[in-house]
């Protein structure tokens, strides 16, 4: 962990905000964009930012020193992002999340909502994953974790991240079908 | 017949874990097992397709909120969305049936009163069966929460269970001042009544 990261930590422990908020600025993103593809909506995904950095703020005194911020962190978002899914689970059996929920309204440049479109669709794929396959997509493709890391982190054999991980793109690939506009 | 290895040997393959020597030999698999090639060859483009996520700038949030104590009293209590809000309503829409309910019950009780000068005795028991029947219709909302709530955690569930029965017996006093209300002046008018429905009405939650 770089040295300067580790200050932050330390000296957000001893309770300086500013040192708590540069930690958040470095890490918001990637725990914002997690949480957009778990949840598939907007606001869900705000809360689960909230969730995660208020518990890490809690913990923050726990946090092994050796280990990578980065990966306490979303340890910590997975364990929101489960925890989120199970107290909304009716909203799994949904249909997909509407177009006001994940569609930033904005105006911006033609390229910028042809993104938007993007992320929207796969946000909508993603959703229709049962979470057991989304989070193994999740951790797998955009947080790039092993298939051991993700059977330690799941607490599930390799093995099975490994079938989870392979019906998840099958599921994809149905659900995908000839939709090639966007990609 | 279906190869056994399919489903390691792509994951492995797509999930980029494998060595140079492993991803050789893998790909001479896939050469000569037609199972293991139509897969790989659907699914990369699937997850070829996953990449092209591209990174969602935050919007504008109260970097503090996380450190202050109104967000802590806040965030560990275990959450009980309102019943009323987002996706997680009861079916039905429970809550809206009740000011109707009074205002019917108001309405039968103001005419029966009228034409057969209801006594407090009967009045009293009125109320009880219609406590009842609103038990009744608690019960059956308790099992339809319990079936949608199922995972939730047993603190959720006992917040949800105080929260409808907190519900149920404020309507019950809000119906029993309505009758009370009515009694002591002695409304004997259709136009009291359709000012008394409408003053039950107007206290929907």
């Amino acid at each position: 962990m770089e040295r300067t990261e580790l200050a932050l930590i330390q000296r957000a422990i001893q309770g300086q905000p500013d040192a708590w908020q540069a930690l958040v600025r470095t890490h918001e993103t990637r725990v914002y964009n997690f949480g957009l593809r778990m949840t598939g909506s907007v606001d869900d995904a705000q809360d689960l930012l909230q969730e995660v950095f208020f518990s890490a703020y809690q913990n923050l005194s726990g946090f092994r020193q050796d280990a990578q911020f980065s990966t306490w962190l979303m340890r910590i978002a997975y364990n929101r992002a489960v925890d989120q899914a199970r107290r909304r689970k009716v909203r799994d059996a949904d249909p997909l999340p509407t177009s006001t929920e994940t569609v930033d309204d904005r105006p911006g440049p033609a390229a910028e909502t042809q993104s938007q479109q993007r992320n929207q669709q796969l946000q909508s794929w993603l959703a229709a994953l049962p979470l057991e396959q989304r989070m193994v997509i999740e951790l797998k493709f955009f947080q790039e974790m092993t298939f051991d890391d993700i059977a330690s982190l799941e607490s599930i054999s390799p093995n099975t991240a490994k079938t989870r991980f392979y019906a998840g793109l099958a599921r994809l690939k149905t659900l995908m079908g000839d939709c090639d506009g966007l990609f | 017949m279906a190869c056994s290895e399919t489903q390691k040997l792509v994951a492995e393959y797509l999930g980029g874990e494998m060595t140079v020597a492993q991803r050789t030999a893998c790909e001479y698999h896939f050469s000569v097992c037609e199972d293991c090639r139509q897969a790989v060859d659907g699914l990369a483009g699937t997850a070829g397709r996953l990449l092209h996520w591209e990174q969602v700038t935050i919007p504008d949030w109260d970097r503090t909120a996380s450190t202050a104590e109104e967000v802590s009293a806040q965030k560990t209590r275990p959450e009980v969305v309102p019943l009323n809000t987002r996706s997680r309503q009861i079916p039905g829409g429970w809550q809206s049936w009740l000011p109707l309910a009074a205002t019917v019950a108001l309405a039968v009780f103001l005419g029966w009163n009228q034409d057969s000068g209801l006594s407090e005795q009967e009045l009293t028991a009125y109320l009880d069966a219609f406590e009842q029947r609103q038990q009744a219709q608690t019960q059956r909302i308790m099992e339809t929460a319990m079936q949608e709530f199922g995972d939730s955690t047993s603190d959720s569930m006992a917040q949800l269970v105080e929260w409808i029965q907190a519900q149920r017996t404020a309507d019950m006093q809000q119906l029993e001042a309505s009758f009370q209300q009515m009694l002591n002046h002695d409304y004997q008018a259709l136009s009291s009544m359709q000012q008394l429905a409408s003053w039950v009405s107007t206290q929907e939650p």
